[in-house]
């Protein structure tokens, strides 16, 4: 069954990316605008829309660096099936310079406390310890501090830039001489990327999320974080893939096998998920140690435990029986509304992770967190489809194109 | 060709994937069920080319994996919450996220075996011998050849339309295959051989037992000694682990046993066996067969061990003392004696919490609640015990005389009978002459009694070790003892 004559050519569908791309903005526009204008109003001094902020921000940069992961990994490991999806992971992880640009109104909260001293800061108590955990937020001040904070900041999303640039341009290149050279040359590049990504995406969540809660510590975060960001990415591409095939693109490139994959995917880390978070808060409810158990104590005896209760079953339970079924991943339509569904609570996880930091009594769950949501999502579908008016959907020049579409699950 | 009876199928032999998956869909179509297909490589397609209908392991998997984890989590349930109750790190008895990794592990085990076995069961396995395997051309299966056998088995099967299709479908080969004659009989060198590694295989497992379960008078073999002996620090021993260099902490400056002194002020009567220094008749927790199933459930735990199963003083700790013939050894108490058996219950509760001369109080190592249900089990096997008619012409101070002597223990050393124990026997003592350690002698009065009782090693009788402690009597408990020991001087 293997496909003896594959056309090399590019599939481009530039109108389509532009649409699509034009539809973001637009969403991503109107979705900020509108959060800003209410969270001016909550009175805050636009506390809360800079927490909600730095949620749709985080829930960004999980796809961003996902869809790194996700291009690292199949070059390490030489894989053949995922070349007809492998080119719109590359385009997701080459959204580094909106992330960029999207963390700069983090800025802001770094440099003023003006109305929110009570909190220590808009979004970071470390920037100005205060209160009766003062000294403890103190003794973390060589690293927690507003200029190592950034210096360390632009590194990683410097770092980013340089990787996923030169994955992007070495793939698009391939599509052009069609050398094997290029794919060793991958390989070999993705090895030590990966170690650096590992790296950066652990201390990203430190910096970023973890240390909205300066006291606390929890060294499994970043994996945590990496198992959302991988688990996100895929469920972006099965969506993406069957966006594409209801408008009969990419329909013979993509196949019940490409799904079955990204379903296989999402399966595995749904559970890993589940393992991680299991793994980060058993060890801490063992040792009950008062430092640590606050997180969680925060987290599941207030206002927070039904999100924190419900987590259990909407980011495992539900979607693990969700997935499980082989039918289900051969099918592209449930499977994609299993993608949709993993997105959104996959969103619900990062809330819940950074929000009670703001306020553990109350869920201040409202307008200015979806619209931040749908406007930092907005901003990522521009970014993301329109490299698609540029560059072929698929990674045509791959040496491996040929066993990928002749790929078949057992 | 042999008679069809002993025809096993026929076997078809293709060259190509193509031809094979060609030839099994035509094999399929022509209505055929009972048939194979053997190839050197995972052919593509093939399942569906054959028509092999969806695996139902997934099912069995999922069944099995679920049972696995619910098991797991049951086991944990009963072993934690009801049948061996440990307080662990300070968490409730049932902890699900305890058990979540055990449940993890039991649901992957189940789910991994049952898929093993299931797929040996759906392959039929194990499949000791296949006749397709002696034919020299099959040999080819696993090198570059591909072959379709249809079985004679099948109601299709027809010896010469079954080969013409197998010729239709292009195989470059057609032949039949045999049953053989006789079905092959293991040879007795591989039966002898794995009946003797069965039985070998077992001696391992009798050591262990014999090493682990048999009565033995050296000292078992222990493998894994850690399991047997684990490293502690014993109460009063020394460790280098603290400044002071004591393995057992002692009570840190400024606080208190909880239940001794900050609930004693609560409720003192159920806490200490008093109120307002009169011993407690009635037991603030009520009798009942729970109370009385705990307090002998305690009573052999904490107090059998010297006062004895039947709480006749004479407990293993006890027999072994006299079996090492132990010359300073006091026998506990009688817990029938008749002092004991006079005793308010307020009373029996203070002497378990606080202790009596040697005994330690158990205040610490048995909670209140135990101590009275032990209190209330002592009173229920004295009651069964007959103290005998009481002689109404019998002088009181007698009686009382004999209470003070069997509750100051002087019983444990002095006999009534006559018979010299680690003391002197009371009987005859009052009045009459006592020959001393160093050769002089004294009139046992009044005065010498209470000069003994206050220094007793002073004056001692010849032939005694000095053991006796002083003895504090108040005057109307002297007096009481006087008159005892008077009555027994006739």
């Amino acid at each position: 069954m293997q496909p003896t004559n594959v056309v090399r050519e590019a599939v481009m569908a530039p109108s389509l990316a532009a649409k699509t791309s034009r539809i973001g903005l637009v969403v991503g526009v109107i979705g900020m605008v509108l959060a800003v204008l209410l969270g001016m109003l909550e009175g805050d001094h636009m506390r809360h829309f800079y927490w909600a902020y730095l949620v749709a921000f985080s829930f960004m940069f999980t796809l961003t660096l996902g869809g790194l992961f996700f291009v690292l990994i199949q070059h390490v490991t030489g894989a053949r099936w995922s070349v007809s999806v492998r080119r719109m992971g590359e385009f997701a992880m080459n959204t580094v310079p909106l992330l960029a640009v999207m963390a700069l109104p983090l800025l802001y909260p770094l440099f003023t406390h003006a109305g929110v001293e009570e909190f220590g800061g808009l979004l970071w108590p470390w920037i100005h310890p205060h209160g009766e955990h003062a000294a403890l937020v103190e003794f973390k001040s060589p690293f927690l501090n507003v200029g190592f904070f950034l210096a360390r900041s632009t590194f990683y999303l410097l770092a980013w830039w340089i990787v996923t640039r030169f994955f992007l341009k070495k793939s698009v290149q391939q599509d052009q001489d069609q050398s094997e050279a290029h794919t060793v040359t991958m390989r070999k590049l993705s090895a030590p990327s990966i170690i650096l990504f590992a790296l950066t995406i652990s201390f990203a969540s430190f910096d970023w999320i973890m240390s909205t809660d300066p006291t606390w510590f929890s060294t499994i975060f970043g994996v945590y974080i990496f198992g959302g960001a991988f688990l996100a990415i895929n469920a972006l591409l099965v969506i993406s893939a069957y966006y594409l095939r209801t408008r009969n693109v990419m329909t013979e490139q993509i196949t019940t096998e490409h799904y079955h994959d990204l379903g296989k995917f999402m399966t595995a880390f749904t559970v890993f998920w589940a393992y991680i978070a299991f793994s980060q808060f058993m060890l801490i409810w063992y040792a009950n140690i008062p430092e640590e158990t606050v997180w969680f104590q925060h987290r599941v005896t207030e206002a927070w435990s039904p999100w924190s209760y419900g987590l259990v079953f909407t980011n495992f339970v539900i979607p693990f029986f969700g997935f499980l079924s082989r039918w289900t991943k051969r099918n592209p339509k449930v499977l994609m509304f299993w993608a949709a569904y993993t997105l959104v609570v996959h969103w619900v996880d990062i809330y819940w992770l950074i929000m009670p930091n703001m306020d553990a009594e109350t869920v201040p769950f409202s307008l200015v967190e979806i619209t931040t949501a749908l406007g930092a999502f907005g901003f990522f579908v521009w970014a993301y489809s329109r490299q698609a008016t540029k560059h072929s959907l698929l990674a045509y020049g791959d040496p491996n194109l040929e066993r990928c579409l002749g790929h078949v699950n057992y | 060709m042999s008679n069809s009876e002993k025809l096993h199928g026929v076997l078809g032999e293709f060259e190509s994937v193509d031809q094979i998956l060609a030839a099994a869909e035509m094999v399929k179509n022509s209505g055929y069920t009972k048939w194979d297909c053997y190839t050197p490589l995972p052919v593509h397609g093939l399942d569906a080319a054959m028509g092999v209908k969806e695996t139902r392991l997934p099912w069995v998997v999922l069944i099995a994996g679920i049972t696995g984890g619910a098991l797991g989590l049951l086991m944990q349930y009963w072993m934690n919450g009801i049948d061996y109750k440990m307080i662990i790190s300070g968490k409730p008895m049932n902890s699900l996220p305890a058990s979540i990794p055990v449940v993890f592990e039991t649901t992957v085990l189940f789910a991994s075996i049952a898929a093993f076995l299931s797929m040996w069961i759906f392959n039929g396995l194990p499949k000791w011998f296949n006749p397709l395997a002696r034919m020299e051309r099959f040999a080819r299966a696993t090198d570059d050849r591909f072959f379709v056998a249809l079985s004679a088995k099948d109601p299709n099967f027809d010896v010469k339309t079954s080969s013409a299709l197998l010729e239709s479908c292009g195989a470059s080969a057609v032949e039949f295959v045999e049953e053989p004659d006789e079905p092959a009989a293991v040879p007795t060198s591989i039966k002898a051989t794995m009946a003797t590694v069965a039985m070998l295989a077992l001696i391992p497992l009798a050591l262990i037992m014999s090493e682990r379960g048999a009565i033995k008078k050296q000292p078992r073999l222990h493998l894994v000694p850690d399991m047997d002996f684990q490293e502690k620090f014993r109460a009063q021993s020394v460790s280098g682990l603290f400044a002071d260099g004591r393995a057992a902490r002692p009570q840190i400056a400024g606080t208190f046993a909880l239940e001794d002194d900050a609930l004693v002020g609560k409720d003192p009567g159920f806490y200490t066996g008093k109120v307002d220094g009169e011993y407690l008749t009635e037991a603030p927790i009520a009798y009942s067969d729970a109370i009385l199933a705990r307090g002998e459930e305690r009573y052999g735990i904490s107090c059998a061990p010297c006062h004895g199963g039947d709480a006749n003083g004479k407990g293993p700790v006890h027999n072994r003392a006299v079996e090492l013939g132990s010359p300073m050894w006091i026998q506990p108490t009688d817990l029938h004696s008749e002092h004991l058996t006079i005793q308010p219950i307020g009373q029996l509760f203070e002497s378990i919490s606080v202790g009596v001369r040697n005994m330690p109080g158990y205040a610490k190592t048995v909670s209140a609640k135990d101590r009275w249900a032990i209190a209330h089990y002592l009173q229920s096997i004295q009651s069964t015990v007959d103290t005998g008619p009481v002689d109404p012409n019998a002088d009181p101070g007698i009686a009382a005389g004999k209470l003070v002597y069997m509750s100051k223990a002087c019983m444990a050393c002095h006999t009534t009978d006559g018979s010299p124990l680690l003391a002197p026997s009371f009987k005859g003592l009052f009045g009459s002459e006592r020959e001393l350690e160093g050769g002089t002698t004294i009139t046992a009065d009044e005065a010498y009694i209470k000069d003994s009782l206050l220094n007793p090693t002073a004056k001692l009788a010849k032939g005694f070790q000095p053991l006796m402690p002083p003895a504090v009597l108040t005057d109307q408990e002297f007096a009481d003892l006087i008159t005892f020991l008077k009555s027994l001087a006739d």
